[in-house]
């Protein structure tokens, strides 16, 4: 968390998009109290922006209120951690049907580049932002900007968990992924929307089991702290 | 968006001040609630300016709970925030709306189909009375909320709250239009919509998921063509 301050933007969407990232970094772990006057001093601002972007945090479903706490960082039930995978499966998968007739075949050449351009080891930052842009790329075709709102308000919540984990090995199995996303790339190629949407899904709810996975080892070999 | 919901005159007495009292003292929470209501249910036009000092005013308090509401409702995708702090009533154009539709259909038809092997009997049996109450309901307002309690029934089933999250703000976006298009009465179709709800209880009982699933998903396309066609309608008459 910074203090610096870009002079033409909102104070509170400032705090916000620096705590949005704190917390989506997993530097907060979940239940993590978010004091106010604290929070306040850290950035140098008085606590009405700091108030501001917990409201904002809250409607976005990454912090909630507890009763003696305040605000505290929400943590998502593993059970949930499925669901949220599965919800993006169900969206993204409706949106490349859409998608889907309006993808250039040089996007398709632009993302198998940049698939191939992936270091092999590459860490877990580099892997998020590379898988992120794979699958934006394909969804912006569909031109539905609420969907795109969606996908990204769900994959904040489960992000943080792919970072925190990540310690624990074989994270994100960068191989497979790289397997699963050309296979969508030839199927989009091949003009078979109905295979590329079926393979889309799978793979997001493929990807949310392995991370399930991975939470379930972690918790095992992590004592609660 | 139709010019002619772009009305800049707001009327602030539309804001349920005593509703937002209710208890205690007023906080960010009961303000939101009110503006929240005041601008689901149609009686805030798209483009509106919510003014912090006259809200303020009207509400008996500071800016600060006032500034916290408004931050809340623009995370909700309510209203929309310029530079210097001009807050206005979010438009959503006929394209937008469709999408905010058809991705509501799409969780609402993934809702009915998870619900489907966990739903019990006794939820079907009310699902099915409120359905009945449905069908005699005259009071268009009430008739809305009873439809809103029949699906919520059934999509609880599904044990799902973050597809529930995601599709709450979907719901009271489209059900604003609802309204502001059928001029404060809603789009209604009871006769039709009964005999949906009817079909999707019949597939649920049935343990037919992917059917039920299709019929949510038609059923939500069905509200959404009438929404667009009395949305459509109104812009001709404006003409």
């Amino acid at each position: 968390m910074s203090p610096a301050f870009p002079g033409n933007r909102v104070t509170a969407d400032v705090v916000a998009d620096k705590l949005r990232e704190a917390i989506q970094a997993g530097a907060l772990p979940d239940g993590a109290v978010l004091n106010q006057g604290a929070l306040a001093e850290r950035f140098g601002v008085s606590t009405q922006p700091v108030r501001e972007a917990l409201r904002q945090l809250m409607a976005e479903g990454l912090i909630e209120t507890r009763a003696h706490h305040g605000s505290v960082v929400r943590g998502l039930p593993i059970e949930r951690l499925q669901e949220v995978y599965d919800n993006r499966a169900v969206i993204e998968g409706h949106m490349l049907v859409r998608a889907i007739p309006r993808i250039p075949a040089a996007t398709i050449a632009e993302l198998r580049a940049q698939e191939a351009a992936m270091p092999a080891g590459a860490d877990v930052s580099t892997w998020l932002v590379s898988t992120r842009s794979f699958h934006d790329t394909l969804l912006r075709f569909a031109k539905n900007q609420t969907g795109l709102e969606l996908v990204a308000q769900l994959r904040a919540r489960a992000e943080r968990y792919v970072r925190m984990w990540s310690g624990f090995g074989d994270v994100w199995q960068p191989d497979l992924a790289e397997g699963e996303h050309a296979a969508i790339l030839r199927a989009i190629e091949d003009g078979d929307g109905a295979g590329a949407r079926r393979l889309l899904e799978a793979h997001i709810r493929d990807t949310g089991r392995r991370l399930v996975e991975l939470g379930r080892r972690h918790a095992e070999r992590a004592p609660k702290a | 968006m139709y010019a002619v919901y772009m009305s800049a005159d707001v009327d602030l007495s539309v804001i349920d001040v005593a509703a937002a009292q209710q208890g205690r003292r007023i906080t960010a929470d009961y303000i939101a609630d009110a503006l929240r209501n005041a601008i689901n249910s149609g009686q805030f036009p798209d483009g509106a300016e919510l003014n912090q000092v006259e809200l303020a005013a009207r509400f008996g308090v500071s800016r600060v709970p006032v500034r916290e509401a408004l931050r809340l409702l623009q995370a909700e995708g309510l209203v929309d925030s310029q530079a210097h702090r001009l807050v206005q009533v979010r438009g959503t154009t006929p394209s937008r709306l469709l999408e905010v539709f058809s991705l509501r259909g799409l969780i609402e038809g993934w809702l009915v189909e998870q619900a489907v092997p966990r739903i019990d009997g006794a939820t079907i049996a009310t699902a099915r009375a409120i359905n009945e109450r449905l069908r005699r309901e005259t009071d268009h307002p009430a008739w809305l909320e009873l439809n809103t309690e029949f699906h919520r029934l059934l999509f609880k089933a599904a044990g799902a709250e973050t597809a529930m999250e995601l599709l709450e703000p979907l719901r009271q976006r489209s059900e604003r239009y609802a309204r502001l298009w059928s001029q404060g009465n809603g789009v209604h179709r009871p006769g039709q919509t009964c005999a949906e709800h009817d079909e999707i209880l019949r597939l649920i009982e049935a343990g037919d998921a992917a059917g039920a699933r299709t019929a949510s998903v038609e059923h939500v396309r069905h509200t959404c063509e009438a929404v667009l066609a009395a949305g459509e309608q109104l812009a001709k008459a404006a003409h």
